[in-house]
């Protein structure tokens, strides 16, 4: 028994054997084995040694495919399974980071509204009040700010006119921490008139400014 | 390997099915590459509890189809598990033995059991002619002709290249030719 030279066609004897060759490939090789006696007799000896080989025992595949282990969820399933537990647990994190937020801050206000010293800003706040709501206890919603009454909120807050109402509401025997209410008419009037004493607005006008950059004329 | 049916599922999709908790495609799986196990397992010598190499061989591979990456054949990286198997049994009977196996002599004495039952000259030729390769053009030259692998899944099977695999072949051919010839 000789041998084919062409090495290639050889190569793919077993292939055509199988039937793992395509159309083109498998024409070709048939046309090639026709025509070439070395390549019919190798192809017939393949035959025969595939014919001739033992044959396993037959399968159980019932029994083999009983004893195969749980199948192992792929890392994109397994992904899309814990995708919904995590999501959940996204929002359920967002959701206790908020609620420590606003626990926070309502903790924070009550214990700064609990410990909010009497100070003079208490007192302007008090006097500010009086100034726009003549009577604290009504019931009333405060009136919206004149322009004639807003200067004098402005004059409240000042410190000097915070000094002086100090002065004002000591000269009156008033007690700095008791409320508005406990004011009696004529105290509240004295207080009034005081307060409208008071000079919100700095007497003096600011003084004109000339800026001359290179020669320029000033800018005023 | 393809699904020699167009109609039929490949490796890859009853893969996917069976991860996917389906039991059928598992089925499908073992009874398209079950008996080519077998079959190898015999040509290679093979002669006792064949089921059970051949199941071992399952559970292995599907206890591990993470590691399977698809760039060869299911059937190829089966063939690889498997040789393993065996490989890893008849080490374990020449330890416990104290006999060497799987020697060229040892392939011929498991052809021997077969003598009696080939019925033809022959055919006992052809075997003969087989059996007298060295392990390796055996086993190469086996996975070539028997179950029609490619120099490239043989050489992943037995862990050598393309080119060594080709080489062993045209070798084990050769052999076998000129055994038949004398």
């Amino acid at each position: 028994m000789t041998e084919c030279m062409n090495a290639e066609v050889r190569d793919a004897l077993p292939d055509l054997l199988h039937g793992r060759l395509g159309d083109l490939d498998r024409a070709t090789m048939k046309a090639h084995v026709e025509s070439c006696a070395d390549c019919r007799a190798e192809l017939a000896l393949m035959e025969r040694v595939r014919a001739y080989a033992p044959l396993g025992p037959s399968i159980d595949v019932s029994r083999i495919v009983s004893m195969l282990p749980a199948p192992v969820p792929s890392a994109e399933q397994q992904v899309a399974q814990i995708a919904p537990g995590r999501q959940h647990s996204g929002m359920s994190k967002i959701w206790k980071l908020a609620a420590a937020v606003a626990l926070i801050v309502a903790g924070t206000l009550t214990f700064s509204k609990s410990r909010e010293p009497v100070s003079s800003g208490s007192t302007v706040a008090k006097i500010a009040t009086v100034v726009h709501a003549p009577s604290a206890a009504s019931e009333v919603p405060a009136p919206a700010v004149t322009p004639e009454a807003q200067p004098k909120e402005v004059a409240i807050t000042n410190p000097v006119a915070v000094a002086t109402s100090k002065r004002v509401v000591s000269t009156s025997g008033l007690s700095l921490t008791g409320g508005v209410q406990d004011l009696t008419d004529t105290q509240l009037e004295a207080l009034l008139r005081e307060v409208d004493n008071v000079e919100g607005l700095p007497t003096a006008e600011p003084e004109t400014i000339s800026v001359v950059v290179d020669g320029d004329e000033g800018l005023q | 390997m393809a699904p020699s049916n167009p109609g039929e599922e490949s490796d890859r999709e009853l893969i996917a099915r069976w991860r996917a908790g389906d039991s059928r495609a598992a089925s499908s799986l073992v009874s398209r590459h079950a008996d080519a196990l077998a079959r190898f397992a015999v040509s290679s010598g093979e002669r006792e509890e064949i089921e059970e190499l051949v199941q071992d061989t399952f559970v292995r591979a599907f206890g591990s189809l993470d590691a399977f990456r698809g760039e060869s054949s299911l059937r190829t990286w089966l063939f690889t598990i498997e040789r393993r198997l065996m490989l890893d049994r008849r080490r374990s009977e020449r330890r416990q033995r104290a006999m060497v196996s799987i020697e060229p002599s040892d392939a011929s004495t498991e052809y021997d059991a077969l003598d009696g039952m080939l019925a033809e000259e022959a055919e006992n030729r052809v075997i003969k002619a087989v059996k007298s390769l060295s392990p390796t053009q055996h086993e190469v030259f086996l996975l070539r002709v028997e179950q029609g692998l490619s120099y490239k899944e043989i050489a992943e099977v037995v862990g050598t290249t393309e080119g060594a695999a080709r080489v062993h072949y045209h070798h084990a051919m050769r052999a076998v030719k000129e055994f038949l010839n004398d």
